[in-house]
């Protein structure tokens, strides 16, 4: 190796280690700002080391833990982006699914000198995580599957093969036709075939059979019905967790495996339930109840869900893919066939999904009103990503919507850097100042 | 009678109000802000109870709103200066107008407001991340023309054929006004271009979230009559400017403060 | 056992089967009580639903009977509906074993019965903003039933070819999304963790992992 080469290979490791050492501190404050909660339930620690874990400490990490992902199993690991890719067909064909869509800012200025300048935050994370290989998380992933759903997914598929294995999944845009729907399941169909092929050796005949894939919806499913009852609980007023604490715990099923983190909710809901009984929280009934909606914030990007709760507000509901929308479709089997479960399954991960890449959209508003019925909403929240069009898009029917009913919505446009930090605080207390006086007049009546 | 302080703690100017119980405006006061926001609001406080024969300690509460309000220790509670600016807009308005939209411009930000039938916020929108829809697009044209800030709206009024500014950005308008002015435009012709420009920037984001009448206009940009016949021109509708625009939020503040004492404000 | 589901072009075009079905059973027998032509066949037409029906061929076989079994050789007529009538018990024994209520779509009773959804005592409700649109409905309906899972407006779900057999309620995900009254009283609910009982992913099944 000549000097030229050692030196680059030098500087390179200098910038890495800067960036890395970037993450670690915006990993830390996000989860700082948890932990400073006086009443965080006992049972968010387990997520919160999930996340420390996966973003700070590779030797803490859950990645790194041999019982999981090396050693004799030598499981595979898929990492996914966006809610299409059935997990339940990675589970069965022994492999670990893992969520890489990227929330980092120090991720998102490498991923800025790949793409163009507008795209949005969670494509240049995600680019820059893969190009720079700042955790290992994205490393450790044998294939990565792409579904084809906005603009800026399905070019960053194309750079990304020049870091790791890329799959891309066809997502039909219009979902309404019997014709597109079968084009989904012939999709899953030849998805199931190549994670066999990849996972090959795994089984007699190299095929995921009944059991297998029966056995994989169960479990899935449990950490489905774990979820629901999560989000049933935050129905509760006064609130019993946080938004910004209850978002993190579903952020953190994209790390984890499914039994594991079904474990670890079913106690933190169990805690939640006494909680409720007991009336204990750290919020008062006159806290403005909030549905965050739009782009997910993804962590460490926990600008928003944090700012919106310190100035007083409470996230009791969100749609945010990376939160309620990630786990709230089960499966519905109704035979027991392998056909039956593949049907089951396309239709669970194309028609439930709200995602605004499908076009009509018209059920996200329908999603949106039942949300804010169910959890008496006082206000939206609409956050835009800098560059996500289609969201933004959906903006004008969400506000006619909601002037309907007489919901506040407050737009929202940012990005991962934390420039804009004061900026969002004023507009946000202006807008939490609004929605305390509305509703204590609405109480005096 | 009792009064209560308003405080106004801007990036340029900090800006003093003091209103009795009935809502009557006692005095006010404007200062630049300095390098330090703190003491110079205390100064100006002090300076301004002095006026008003009144001692600061006898004033009851001291509400403070504006980018600084954190930092002004001797005030009590800190509100936006969206809420602000709307209690204060409703005092200040022309009597017998309701009002349904309020236009604060001021030196580094603009804002509108949608009131509802009682005058509470209903909706809001603001521009603090771009000088050209803000005041400090007005001054840094001033200092290219050699013109003062007061002067601009009078001359934009004696335009004859407005000039068309075509740059989105305050710093890239620059070149363009010199530009303008090498190739002999009238400086009033100029002027009137340039407020039309501003009033766009902002009649656009008036219009994102829906006007609604009256409108009334604050801050520091409604002294302006250039200004203000412009985004008439643009919304298509008259706008009263309110009695002391530039100290609409600290009278707004102050208000607030009354409010919940039990003033009748 | 079956499970053999129609694509939607082929649904449409079978839709028309059981109005020709009907207007067999409708005009046949008018025919035989005024035979205006061809008296002969009408004669021996006398039951000509009975000679089709499976029923005819397949029930005394219950009871070890097997003397219906055999064409009929009385007359031509008779041979021809007699041979009608196995080949449709054959395709019925066949079909239903592929496919769930591979007759219903086609009966005429089931076209009559349809005729009265409107002033019927059960009925089927839909919530439209719970709907979170996920087919479950749809792919559990024997019937194929597709304007459930699609309604958006309208309240009373109660279609034409649907026997109420309320499986779509039982697999319904969301909680009072679909709803079966009784005399406008709600008998039967969809909920959510009654389908994840359903599924056997309760706290219960946890265990047996």
């Amino acid at each position: 190796m000549n000097r030229k080469t050692i030196k680059e290979s030098d500087q390179l490791q200098r910038r890495k280690a800067r960036f890395a050492q970037g993450l670690v501190h915006s990993a830390e404050t996000a989860l700082a700002g948890l932990e400073d909660d006086p009443d965080l339930p006992q049972g968010m620690r387990y997520f919160i080391d999930v996340m420390r874990g996966a973003f700070t400490g590779d030797q803490k990490g859950r990645f790194s833990n041999p019982s999981h992902f090396q050693g004799a199993d030598n499981r595979k690991v898929i990492g996914t982006y966006c809610l299409m890719v059935p997990e339940e067909l990675i589970y069965a064909a022994g492999a670990i699914p893992v969520r890489l869509c990227g929330g980092s800012y120090e991720a998102s200025s490498i991923g800025d000198e790949l793409v163009p300048r507008d795209t949005c935050p969670v494509v240049k994370a995600s680019l820059g995580f893969s190009s720079l290989n700042l955790i290992s998380l994205y490393q450790r992933c044998d294939v990565v599957i792409i579904p084809t759903t906005c603009d800026a997914k399905r070019k960053m598929g194309e750079e990304l093969a020049a870091f790791t294995e890329v799959w891309m999944l066809e997502v039909p845009h219009v979902k309404e036709s019997e014709g597109s729907r079968r084009q989904w399941l012939e999709q899953l169909y030849a998805l199931k075939k190549n994670i066999e092929k990849l996972t090959g050796k795994r089984f007699r005949g190299g095929k995921i059979r009944r059991k297998a894939l029966d056995a994989a919806i169960k479990m899935v499913g449990r950490a489905q019905y774990e979820a629901r009852r999560l989000y049933e609980l935050r129905r509760a007023s006064p609130p019993v967790i946080p938004g910004r604490e209850a978002m993190l715990a579903i952020n953190a099923y994209g790390f984890d495996t499914a039994p594991e983190w079904t474990e670890a909710m079913a106690l933190l809901n169990d805690e939640l339930k006494t909680r409720r009984r007991e009336g204990r929280s750290v919020y008062s009934e006159h806290a403005p109840r909030i549905l965050l909606a739009g782009s997910p914030p993804i962590f460490p990007n926990w600008k928003v869900p944090s700012l919106l709760e310190e100035m007083g507000a409470v996230i009791v509901a969100d749609e945010s893919c990376m939160g309620s929308r990630y786990l709230y479709d089960p499966v519905g089997t109704t035979e027991k066939s392998v056909t039956d479960m593949m049907v089951a399954i396309a239709a669970r991960y194309l028609m439930p999904c709200v995602c605004p890449s499908f076009a009509p959209n018209e059920d996200r508003l329908y999603r949106l009103l039942q949300m804010v019925d169910e959890f008496d909403i006082n206000g939206i929240v609409y956050h835009v990503l800098k560059g996500c069009v289609i969201y933004d898009f959906e903006l004008i029917r969400v506000e006619k919507v909601m002037k309907e009913r007489n919901i506040p919505v407050l737009r929202i446009e940012t990005d991962y850097s934390p420039e804009d930090i004061e900026q969002l605080r004023t507009r946000i207390e202006a807008f939490v100042e609004m929605l305390g006086r509305k509703k204590s007049k609405m109480k005096r009546g | 009678m009792e009064c209560y302080g308003g405080i106004d703690a801007g990036s340029t100017y900090i800006k003093a109000a003091i209103v009795n119980g009935n809502g009557g405006i006692q005095g006010c006061k404007v200062v630049p802000t300095g390098i330090d926001c703190r003491n110079t609001a205390r100064e100006v406080f002090g300076e301004l109870c002095d006026e008003l024969g009144l001692s600061p300690s006898s004033i009851p509460s001291v509400i403070s709103t504006g980018y600084g309000r954190r930092l002004i220790d001797f005030a009590s509670k800190d509100v936006t200066e969206i809420k602000a600016h709307a209690a204060g807009g409703i005092r200040t308005a022309p009597a017998g107008k309701r009002i349904g939209t309020i236009i604060d411009i001021g030196g580094q930000d603009s804002k509108v407001i949608i009131l509802d039938e009682d005058g509470e916020t209903r909706n809001f929108a603001m521009n603090d991340k771009c000088a050209a829809g803000t005041g400090r697009f007005l001054e840094v044209l001033s200092r290219v023309l050699k013109v003062d800030v007061e002067n601009l709206g009078p001359l934009s009024l004696e335009a004859k054929a407005p000039c068309r500014i075509n740059s989105l950005c305050a710093v890239f308008a620059e070149s363009e006004v010199i530009s303008l002015l090498a190739r002999g435009k009238d400086r009033a012709d100029i002027i009137a271009g340039i407020h039309m420009s501003l009033a766009k920037r902002i009649s656009g984001m008036a219009k994102r979230i829906g006007v609604e009448s009256d409108v009334l206009m604050t801050g520091g940009g409604a002294l302006n009559p250039g200004l203000v016949a412009a985004l008439e021109d643009e919304l298509m509708t008259d706008i009263h400017v309110a009695e002391n625009p530039q100290l609409n939020g600290a009278i707004g503040a102050a208000l607030i403060g009354g409010n919940s004492n039990g003033g009748r404000g | 056992m079956g499970y053999i589901r129609f694509p939607e072009r082929l649904r449409h075009g079978l839709g028309c089967v059981k109005w020709i079905f009907f207007f067999i059973a409708l005009l046949i027998p008018l025919w035989v009580a005024y035979p205006l032509f061809a008296p002969a066949v009408a004669s021996d037409l006398r039951q000509p639903y009975c000679q089709l029906c499976p029923g005819n061929y397949i029930l005394p076989l219950l009871v070890g009977d097997i003397n219906g079994v055999t064409v009929n050789f009385k007359s031509a007529t008779t041979i021809v509906m007699s041979m009608l009538g196995l080949i449709f018990s054959v395709t019925l024994i066949v079909g239903a074993s592929l496919k769930r209520r591979f007759w219903c779509p086609y009966c005429p009773m089931g076209l009559l019965l349809s005729w009265y959804r409107k002033i019927s005592f059960l009925k089927l409700k839909k919530d439209s903003q719970k709907c979170t649109m996920c087919e479950a409905c749809y792919n559990a309906c024997p019937v194929e039933i597709e304007q459930v899972f699609k309604e958006r407006e309208k309240e009373d779900v109660t279609f034409s070819d649907c026997t109420l057999c309320l499986r779509c309620i039982e697999y319904c995900p969301e909680d009072d999304a679909l709803r079966a009254t009784f005399l406008g009283k709600t008998i039967y609910r969809s909920t959510s963790k009654g389908f994840f009982a359903r599924q056997h992913i309760t706290p219960g099944d946890r265990e047996k992992k």
